[in-house]
């Protein structure tokens, strides 16, 4: 029975996963589409069960040991100790922690934590996805079933256990026209529970919608201390013609996190996204992007870096549907594996019978500083059509022997050499971002993470 | 005390164990000025290679002493801070890596070795405008990734650069005119002359004499098959420049270790 023998699926841990759901969904009033949505979800994951490496999309990171894990949800209400140790947390970010200025929804274990948004520009709501189920669901209805029942959901478990446990998050919607200069900043939390708690998980779920013409940027930064965790993130976006969104994920979890999140992009016509992920490891990490081009002339590009040390695996994963005429796609992901870090990247370009003129462009490259660590890279592109301009590129390496004894023979040691190097490579992707304060916390980060110390680079 | 004491020098390839340096003895004093010529093949690289720390080849025999010190011995970067600086004959492009803050980087590393203060950015920035006048380095390069983009002619004088930022004791430097139309060559002699002060060595290495009519030796030497078989003052560059090197080719092998009769 070789199927049997090779399951596609793990369903460790789901009976227990959906009880829970069940309970929380029995303990929450919702009006009718919602339950139906979340027994729609709960009943789709306990049928497809996790993913297991059988399955494609899976094929280089094993989720066992997610599913043997045992995660509670939080109680509703934030506990003093959950508050004060978030709030340090939040402070340590420093130039994007509590100075920053720019209206702020935190959440600490999926629960509101703070809310710093002071009086909006017209034509932008930013809004706790918690209050608008209770006081305008008819917001988010539509939205909300459409993407349960998108393509990819059959295939996404983590999207229909969100949906299970759907309740909280976060609801931008930016008016025709109106264009947004500051970022608006969504920061989730992860605090360890009391040593006689089980870990905790959160399932969040974020809806923003651009209208014609509209311009945001949005930060979603998920920061943890080094328990075990589990969070599992989706923001939809929904952008109308000529619509644009800058996205800038920042996953800062610990290092005994399980973190997956996804961000699923809509074009219409002539709209632009630009994502960029930063992805600092945990125990298992999967970063899903999946941008639909449906409108003509939409355009995005899609940038990543990825970094994993020893016990971390970090998946990156990104999915570019090329639908329409005329779109564009440029993808640049760079990783960085020491220790016994794992990585993937997974990024995959499909190009409809229909987007003909498409442009398209993916590179991967990854930075290997040990023998040990590993990345797997599995670039591909499916096109269905000839007028097209199509091409990616996979490179995998270590430090280059010759720049490294250049640095040396102008007085840097080897660690030093190979520090400034590694940071080099990745800062690359720090530079594309616009923010000052965002790009000085990712410095910082970067070099944080680096085997040896490196000087501030105060005069770069 | 000599700044540079070589003597009976042999070195190997590491991977194939071809022998490349067949006993070489030189020595540089302070203040001196050194042309090593020699054809293609010869070992000059090699030589300014093994002196430099690079890995990848092997010191089977004879000596190294740079202010008395084994330099054999020392790593690469010790080397340096020590005071030897090889100018790259193809210099390594390093992106993401500002000109700027590597050089400051290099110096702090160099004078911390050295027991002297660190300098600051504004201090540093105050002599590397200096600096790089020598040069005639415009502003933006300092600012771009190291040696990312740049000419043949950027290159090297961004070497020459780097080399007038450490003040090195000894400077070596590996075919700095290869590659250069004559104007670039011009900036960079200038800049190399520049920092010639009675105290510094230095080991110019070159194919052609076109380089010492701008560089001056005080000596020169011809390299071949791995060996010194000939010095003399600058007019034996050209004398070579006329002869070419088969002259020398046929001259006999004079050191002792190499003297196999023909």
């Amino acid at each position: 029975m070789t199927s049997a023998a090779r399951p596609k699926a793990l369903y460790e841990g789901v009976a227990a996963l959906s009880e829970k759901a069940a309970d929380f969904a029995a303990a929450r009033p919702a009006p009718p589409w919602l339950q139906k949505l979340r027994r729609t979800g709960l009943a789709a994951f306990e049928r497809q069960g996790f993913p297991s490496t059988n399955d494609e999309d899976w094929r280089f990171t094993n989720l066992a040991p997610l599913t043997r894990a045992v995660f509670a949800l939080p109680p509703d209400d934030v506990s003093l100790a959950e508050r004060t140790e978030a709030l340090e947390m939040e402070a340590r970010l420093g130039t994007i922690g509590f100075s920053a200025s720019e209206p702020r929804l935190a959440f600490v274990n999926g629960r509101r934590l703070r809310r710093n948004v002071g009086p909006l520009p017209p034509g932008i709501f930013f809004e706790w996805m918690g209050t608008v189920l209770r006081d305008s669901p008819e917001l988010v209805e539509k939205a909300l079933v459409a993407s349960a029942a998108a393509e990819d959901r059959a295939r996404s478990s983590f999207a229909a256990l969100g949906d299970a446990f759907l309740d909280e998050g976060v609801v931008l919607r930016v008016a025709a026209g109106v264009r947004l200069e500051e970022p608006l900043f969504i920061l989730h939390v992860s605090t360890p529970p009391a040593s006689s708690e089980a870990p905790r998980m959160v399932h969040t779920r974020n809806l923003f919608s651009l209208a014609e013409d509209s311009s945001a940027t949005v930060i979603e930064a998920y920061l943890g201390s080094s328990g075990p965790s589990f969070m599992n993130a989706r923001t939809d976006v929904s952008l109308a013609r000529s619509a644009r969104l800058h996205h800038i994920k920042l996953q800062l979890e610990g290092t005994e996190s399980f973190h997956v999140g996804t961000l699923a992009v809509a074009h219409a016509a002539g709209a632009t996204s630009a994502s960029h992920v930063f992805s600092f490891g945990g125990k298992l990490v999967r970063n899903e992007v999946a941008i639909g081009l449906a409108g003509e002339g939409a355009a995005t590009e899609l940038n990543g870096l990825f970094c994993a040390n020893s016990g971390q695996h970090v998946d990156c994963h990104t999915l570019i549907d090329h639908v329409a005429p005329r779109a564009t796609s440029t993808e640049l992901y760079k990783g960085v594996l020491d220790g016994t870090g794992r990585g993937v990247f997974d990024g995959r370009i499909a190009v409809r019978r229909g987007a003909v003129r498409t442009d398209a462009r993916q590179t991967n490259r990854n930075l290997i500083l040990s023998d040990n660590a590993l990345v797997d890279s599995k670039p591909q592109l499916e096109i269905e059509n000839n007028d097209v301009r199509c091409s990616h590129g996979s490179t995998t390496g270590r430090l280059d022997a010759d720049a490294v004894f250049y640095l040396r023979s102008r007085g840097l040691s080897p660690e030093a050499a190979r520090a400034l190097l590694t940071y080099a490579f990745g800062s690359e992707m720090i530079e594309k971002l616009a923010s000052a304060d965002v790009k000085a916390f990712l410095e910082g980060r970067l070099r944080a993470w680096l085997p040896a110390k490196l000087a501030t680079p105060e005069n770069r | 005390m000599n700044l540079l004491e070589i003597s009976n020098l042999h070195a190997s390839i590491e991977e194939d164990g071809t022998e490349i340096l067949k006993g070489i003895d030189l020595v540089i004093r302070p203040g001196e000025v050194h042309a090593l010529m020699g054809p293609n093949g010869s070992g000059k690289s090699t030589l300014a290679h093994v002196l430099s720390g690079r890995p990848g080849y092997v010191v089977t025999q004879g000596s190294a002493t740079f202010e008395g010190k084994n330099l054999l011995a020392m790593p690469a970067e010790i080397r340096a801070r020590e005071g030897i600086f090889l100018a790259f004959q193809y210099p390594v492009e390093i992106p993401g890596v500002s000109n700027t803050y590597f050089l400051r980087t290099a110096l702090n590393t160099v004078r911390k070795h050295r027991r002297q203060p660190e300098l600051d950015a504004i201090d540093f920035l105050a002599l590397l405008d200096e600096k790089a006048k020598l040069v005639k380095m415009e502003e933006a390069l300092l600012n771009r990734s190291v040696n990312e983009g740049f000419s043949g002619g950027e290159k090297k004088r961004n070497e020459v650069l780097q080399m007038a930022v450490l003040d090195p004791k000894l400077a070596i430097l590996d075919e700095t005119d290869s590659g250069l139309d004559i104007d670039a060559l011009r900036v960079a002699a200038s800049g190399v002359n520049a920092l010639r002060d009675g105290k510094r060595g230095m080991l110019v290495i070159t194919h052609y004499q076109r380089l010492l009519d701008y560089i001056v030796p005080d000596l020169v030497h011809v390299l071949s098959d791995g060996r010194i078989v000939k010095s003399g003052d600058k007019s034996l560059a050209k004398e070579l420049e006329a002869k070419g090197y088969s002259w020398i080719e046929r001259e006999p092998a004079p050191s002792a270790a190499g003297a196999a009769s023909r």
